[in-house]
């Protein structure tokens, strides 16, 4: 090797920081814990509206093609 | 993780229909190959296939942008997407002549709000729940 490559070599090492190949830290855990944290509970008002779609489907099945269209 | 929030956001939205969307195309392949339904599979498939996933991916990216400025709840956000899709369906069904979707037009008249209130309880809970693990701000 030339020593010009030798110096390149030497002032890219320099100026690019190390690269960790491994991840400082497991993120399957935090991944965990963020399902874990907050199980947002039906309002009755949302529990109306659900009961009303469930009905309207049971009521109107012809829509259902469409819903599975559309959604 | 405060890095591609767009990014983040596209993910969470897509998160939910992406699934849906293959029990809902495995409910069609059982009705055409199963029960010999006349279901123009290959027509009907671009719709809820490529169109709806992506639309929920950029309709959150949309509500991540809008959400400082504006402060709409994100069930509303979310309800809001039918006004789009389900003309946008009904277009595309006529034009690659999809007769079950074009010519029960007035079916769709009893789906549309149904359609509202799905969309209203799955954004408010459950791509809520997904911008939540991803960090998107919710």
């Amino acid at each position: 090797m030339k020593p010009e490559e030798n110096e390149i070599r030497e002032m890219l090492r320099q100026a690019l920081p190390p690269v960790n190949p491994e991840l400082e830290a497991d993120l399957w855990p935090r991944m965990l814990r963020r399902l874990d944290e907050r199980h947002a509970r039906m309002s009755w008002m949302d529990r109306i509206l659900l009961l009303a779609v469930s009905a309207g489907v049971i009521a109107f099945p012809a829509v259902i093609p469409q819903l599975l269209y559309q959604l | 993780m405060n890095t591609h929030p767009y990014l983040r956001a596209y993910l969470a939205g897509i998160a939910l229909p992406t699934p849906a969307m293959l029990c809902g195309l495995t409910g069609y392949l059982i009705l055409r190959y199963v029960f010999d339904v006349p279901v123009p599979i290959e027509r009907m498939a671009v719709f809820p296939l490529a169109v709806v996933p992506n639309a929920w991916g950029l309709w959150n990216v949309i509500y991540l942008a809008l959400h400082d400025k504006w402060h709409l709840p994100i069930g509303a956000h979310g309800a809001l997407l039918p006004l789009i899709l389900i003309p946008g369906g009904y277009v595309l069904a006529r034009l690659l002549s999809i007769d079950f979707i074009a010519q029960n037009a007035s079916w769709m008249w009893v789906a549309f709000p149904m359609a509202l209130i799905i969309y209203y309880l799955a954004w408010k809970y459950l791509v809520n729940w997904c911008n939540h693990l991803l960090g998107v701000a919710a």
